[in-house]
């Protein structure tokens, strides 16, 4: 099995198998990045396919002064990014939070091994709906921010670089974003 | 109170985890490579912007023929090509020689020249205006035209002969080289301004007349001695 750089090469000169093989590896963390950002799967299928394929029409430019895997993500925040601040997606998170968190982990089956009862998980759901709805007020540039710092959990350094901002405005964003989400989560539980 | 934000958020957002289907990532890859098919690379607007350019340079090339045709009488002080013979020598100094205002796209330097002494006439009108050439007479004659039978006679009352109008003479120097030229314009130029395209706005008179009527095979863009390049700040530079 080619490795990573083989592929690189391989899918530079156009093979196409070879860069499926790069999808493959890397399409849980880009795909649950896209999710992340935005909210739902549709729109993160969307993303997470869009930013392959800008990838693979960007691949000549990529010069491997970088991790592949860091050039290949910052593709795929700009993209949710762009696809956030278009406006037409990202408010999905807010509409969807409440139905979403109502499954306490998504997957309904879980929800049989849950030791808590019905009233709690009522109410663990509504304070989870609250959270994605705080987390959807976000600007993009603090969502997009605090999903990589908290979720994906990146180092400062590694946000700075995908997404092309310094380091001092990572940690800014951050805090910018965590007090916003107190204050509302805060004035929510009030 | 940090933790408890992060805390919250995490599972705020790990419940959007399980959203995909069980599949889903068995069938990425392939429908990420056959999107790759079905999404048209996006031309980059400076390439498509220069695209438009060469494109628009046929169009000035195309409009400059017509532009020689209309414009080249009035470049004449006094209108010779209509009040004087035209050598051989001066009809092809004024489409090909140097100097010349021949666009790009004319057929300077053609064979076509004047034919013989061609009758006197006075121009009915403003020379600059009356002698414009409709651009739909460009088009090379199927055959050779006769030479004026009647000289237009009346130039102090061009109005009244319309119905004589000079016929083209013949032309009979042809260059093999270049066949596909106008015939000789003088001789064309002399019939009765009658149209707007003659005279715009104008009758014979010098009433006005009704709107203009645009030639049939009138240059797309430009008008009368205008260029008409595309914008000039999409050129690439």
């Amino acid at each position: 099995m080619a490795d990573e750089g083989e592929d690189l090469d391989r899918a530079r000169g156009g093979d196409r198998a070879a860069f499926g093989r790069l999808v493959r590896l890397h399409q849980r963390r880009v795909y649950a990045a896209s999710l992340h950002i935005l909210g739902n799967h549709s729109d993160a299928d969307d993303a997470t396919q869009e930013a392959f394929v800008r990838a693979y029409r960007a691949l000549a430019r990529f010069d491997g002064r970088a991790d592949f895997f860091t050039w290949l993500y910052r593709i795929a925040v700009n993209t949710a990014l762009n696809a956030l601040r278009s406006g037409k997606r990202g408010k999905a998170l807010a509409s969807r939070g409440g139905d979403e968190a109502a499954h306490l982990g998504g997957r309904p089956e879980a929800l049989g091994e849950d030791p808590v009862g019905p009233r709690e998980r009522v109410a663990q759901a509504g304070e989870l709906a609250r959270v994605l709805d705080a987390v959807a007020q976000l600007s993009p540039a603090l969502r997009v921010t605090i999903v990589l710092a908290t979720i994906e959990e990146l180092p400062h350094k590694q946000i700075a670089e995908i997404l092309e901002i310094p380091e001092g405005t990572v940690a800014w964003r951050i805090n910018e974003a965590r007090r916003l989400l107190k204050l509302r989560l805060g004035a929510t539980r009030s | 109170m940090t933790d408890d934000v992060d805390d919250l958020l995490r599972r705020a957002l790990a419940t959007l985890d399980d959203q995909a289907p069980a599949s889903y990532f068995e069938t990425l890859p392939d429908r990420t490579l056959a999107r790759l098919d079905a999404v048209p690379a996006v031309v980059p607007l400076r390439r498509a912007r220069r695209v438009f350019a060469v494109v628009g340079l046929g169009l000035a090339a195309a409009a400059g023929a017509t532009l020689w045709v209309t414009t080249r009488p009035s470049d004449r002080p006094g209108s010779q090509g209509i009040t004087q013979p035209v050598t051989v020598d001066e009809q092809r100094a004024a489409v090909g020689g140097p100097g010349g205002d021949a666009g790009p796209g004319s057929a300077a330097g053609s064979g076509v020249v004047a034919p013989g002494p061609a009758p006197p006439i006075e121009p009915p009108l403003d020379a600059g205006e009356a002698v414009r050439t409709p651009p739909e007479r460009v088009a090379p004659p199927s055959k050779p035209v006769k030479p004026p039978a009647n000289p237009v006679k009346s130039p102090a009352n061009p109005v009244k002969s319309p119905a004589n109008p000079v016929k083209p003479p013949a032309n009979p120097v042809k260059s093999p080289a270049q066949p596909i030229k106008p015939p000789a314009r003088p001789v064309k130029q002399v019939k009765p301004p009658r149209t707007s395209i003659d005279s715009p706005g104008k009758s014979i008179e010098g009433k006005p007349l009704g709107k203009p009527r645009a030639p049939d095979d009138a240059a797309p863009v430009g008008g009368q001695g205008q260029e008409p390049a595309p914008d000039a700040t999409d050129r690439p530079q």
